[in-house]
């Protein structure tokens, strides 16, 4: 985890460096390459992975549980965010109203 | 359109491991994804540190990542609770099915040895199911349900293998790091959860 870290750091650092220079190369372009190699060695990765092969029969419990995870981290979240929002803007309005 | 390319080559991806089932190339190709995960945050990264505002934009991200992190972790082990009332499953079990987050390659090793290799399958496909389906959906998700939602949804992976979705969709930069930091807190927390949940 230590090289990930480090590696996103570097990154800040000199972007953070580099921020009011012009665009030296196309950072979008770089990002779109590697994420397409990405996704392609991360579906490897699951394809050759024994495990999923061997088991047809869990599919159904396998989805059901997938999917709620998924449907309650989304409705909390959601919720959330909605509150967040109104909480900052309510406080953005007061603190300008005071001007 | 980039999503198309994105399902195109997960796809392949599957068939190719699966059809040659590299398993003496496993470990080199771990290299290699952890390699291009590097470089991927050392491009993330000088995005974010270019980005204008960005010392203003990191008080706000920490509050951020602690509430996405309370939506996802309490989000994933109340559904799977759920999840595990209507299929008629050990609510035990299944919350620490919903306590890996997405990260597949923890939770179906962890429950096969701490339960039985049954719950191990199920806990590692539903885990690999949900990293697939942040990875396909993760663009639309973000749209209908918004970016806290979105993040949520992806759990532990969004440090590793969602966050190149993440970083081509969003727009606002610090969102980038809110995910990452999002999925290494998760990454940590997960080990430590599944057993405790267990102990109880």
């Amino acid at each position: 985890m230590l090289p990930f870290f480090l590696s996103l750091l570097a990154g800040i650092f000199l972007g953070y460096l580099l921020r009011r220079k012009e665009k030296i190369f196309s950072v979008d372009k770089i990002l779109s390459f590697i994420v397409i190699l990405l996704i392609f060695f991360t579906g490897i990765k699951i394809g050759s992975t024994n495990e999923i092969k061997s088991m047809g029969n869990i599919w159904f419990e396998s989805i059901i549980f997938s999917i709620f995870s998924i449907f309650c981290s989304i409705l909390i979240a959601m919720f959330i965010e909605k509150f967040y929002w109104r909480k900052k803007n309510v406080y953005n309005k007061s603190n300008n109203s005071s001007y | 359109m980039f999503i198309i390319k994105v399902i195109i080559v997960l796809i392949s991806g599957i068939l190719i491991g699966s059809i040659i089932s590299p398993q003496n190339i496993l470990p080199f190709l771990d290299y290699l994804i952890n390699l291009n995960l590097c470089f991927l945050l050392f491009f993330a990264g000088y995005e974010i540190g270019k980005a204008p505002n960005i010392t203003k934009g990191l008080k706000e991200a920490s509050s951020i990542v602690s509430l996405i992190l309370l939506s996802t972790i309490f989000g994933s082990i109340i559904g799977a609770f759920i999840a595990g009332q209507i299929i008629g499953f050990n609510p035990l079990y299944s919350m620490s099915i919903g306590a890996g987050f997405g990260w597949y390659s923890l939770t179906g090793p962890l429950l096969m040895q701490y339960i039985n290799p049954y719950i191990g399958a199920i806990g590692f496909t539903a885990n690999i199911l949900r990293e697939i389906l942040t990875i396909l959906l993760f663009p639309y998700f973000e749209k209908i349900f918004g970016i806290f939602a979105a993040i949520s949804m992806g759990g532990a992976t969004t440090m590793d293998s969602t966050l190149p979705i993440i970083i081509k969709t969003v727009s606002d930069k610090k969102y980038i790091l809110i995910a990452f930091i999002h999925g290494a807190i998760l990454t940590i927390l997960a080990p430590i959860l599944i057993p405790f949940i267990l102990s109880i």
